[in-house]
């Protein structure tokens, strides 16, 4: 297993792009991302790749992966969970039956999956099974790309994210209240990620951790 | 007013690997024939098909399918679809719940809420807009496969079959929308 960890040095302090999802009263942030054109290498071959979002759809999403004629399948993962298993008062159990649910064994497989933050705002058990449901949706030379909070002010549901370009993410800051009060050090969430490789983990500067992670049977043997 | 489309006008080149499609800018260009656009009013309510040769405002409800593959299709905000719709570009400001291709572009406004899935090289998410579904950007499939979505196992909602039309039990067919809900 190779992978990195160091901090991302001083943002450029980019503004906000006024082309891409206004944030509707909600300031937007932009954030350099070491990983993501890592991540986006195979979409950016221009292979026709199917992309999963786990967010809330986002147009300056769909204008970047258009460029790349794309699919991609947007899958509000909070906001279904919360519709489907009533939020965060039901029992894991629930919540992961749902996670398989939404997340069903007949969706097609994806080259990449946003994962956002969704894991932050899970308990274990439903972290569990969404990890296990996403390597299964995921291709050979597939990728993950996740965030992980290192504070618990930053464990904000509701939060939306976005690809600017191959190296910049925009941040929509939810303002809902942190339903968890846990944090996933690295090791945990690299056991979580179990089936997968992690090919790189970055934090930061605003304390953000971010993951690219590719299906573990890449490895040469 | 309305300039009318150049049929012309190449269409645009199947996207080639490692050559990203330009930038697209939000606003659609509506193509109009002549002017001309139907509208189907808010208290209309349409089970069956929909088809024609002009531009389509819907502000009621429909369900089954629109076929207007060359012309410009808008769903507004009073609209309530649960129909696939097929154009040449579509603009959503109401409820959809079906698939929607078009060959050219697709906008979501922001009052849209749209669960479905959409097939076409250009999408635009305008904030506000709730979209859950598929978006199939891949030209050169798209084009080649009508139903790329069904095919893949992208399907959100399984759409009730259309019943048998017989005559006189079966569900209206609306060709046309009726004189008095034309505009000029």
């Amino acid at each position: 297993m190779r992978w990195r960890l160091h901090r991302t040095p001083a943002p450029a302090g980019t503004p906000p792009d006024s082309g891409s999802d206004p944030p509707g009263g909600a300031r937007e942030e932009s954030h350099h991302s070491p990983g993501l054109k890592e991540a986006l290498a195979r979409v950016r071959e221009g292979r026709h790749c199917s992309v999963l979002d786990l967010g809330p759809a986002m147009n300056s999403t769909i204008q970047y992966l258009s460029r790349f004629g794309c699919r991609l399948r947007v899958v509000d993962l909070q906001n279904e969970l919360a519709g489907a298993a009533g939020g965060g008062s039901q029992p894991a159990d629930r919540l992961a039956a749902a996670i398989s649910r939404i997340l069903p064994d007949d969706l097609e497989a994806f080259d990449l999956t946003l994962a956002w933050d969704v894991f932050d705002h899970l308990d274990p058990e439903p972290a569990r099974v969404l990890a296990a449901r996403l390597l299964r949706l995921c291709r050979h030379r597939g990728r993950l790309f996740a965030l992980t909070a290192s504070q618990v002010e930053m464990l904000r549901p509701g939060t939306a994210f976005a690809i600017r370009d191959e190296s910049t993410l925009l941040c929509r800051p939810g303002a809902g209240e942190p339903r968890r009060r846990r944090l996933f050090n690295p090791g945990d969430f690299e056991r979580l990620l179990g089936g997968f490789r992690i090919e790189s983990s970055c934090l930061w500067r605003s304390g953000m951790r971010e993951w690219v992670a590719a299906r573990a049977e890449e490895d040469p043997a | 007013m309305w300039k009318k489309d150049d049929p012309n006008q190449p269409e645009p080149a199947a996207p080639e690997a490692a050559r990203p499609r330009p930038a697209i800018g939000p606003e659609p260009a509506p193509p109009r024939k002549g002017g001309e656009r139907a509208t189907i009013g808010s208290s209309i309510i349409i089970k069956g098909d929909v088809s024609g040769d002009e531009d389509l405002l819907v502000e009621g409800r429909i369900e089954g399918t629109i076929d207007l593959r060359k012309n410009h299709v808008t769903i507004g905000k009073e609209g309530k679809l649960k129909a696939e719709i097929h154009g040449r570009s579509v603009t959503i400001e109401g409820e959809v719940e079906g698939d929607v291709h078009a060959e050219e572009q697709i906008l979501l406004r922001p009052t849209a809420r749209m669960k479905g899935n959409i097939v076409s090289p250009r999408v635009t998410l305008e904030d506000g807009a709730n979209f859950k579904g598929g978006i199939d950007m891949d030209v050169g499939s798209a084009q080649a496969a009508r139903a790329p979505a069904k095919a893949a196992g992208w399907q959100v909602k399984e759409q009730p079959a259309p019943p048998p039309k017989t005559a006189g039990a079966g569900p209206a067919t609306a060709a046309q929308p009726p004189d008095s809900e034309r505009k000029g």
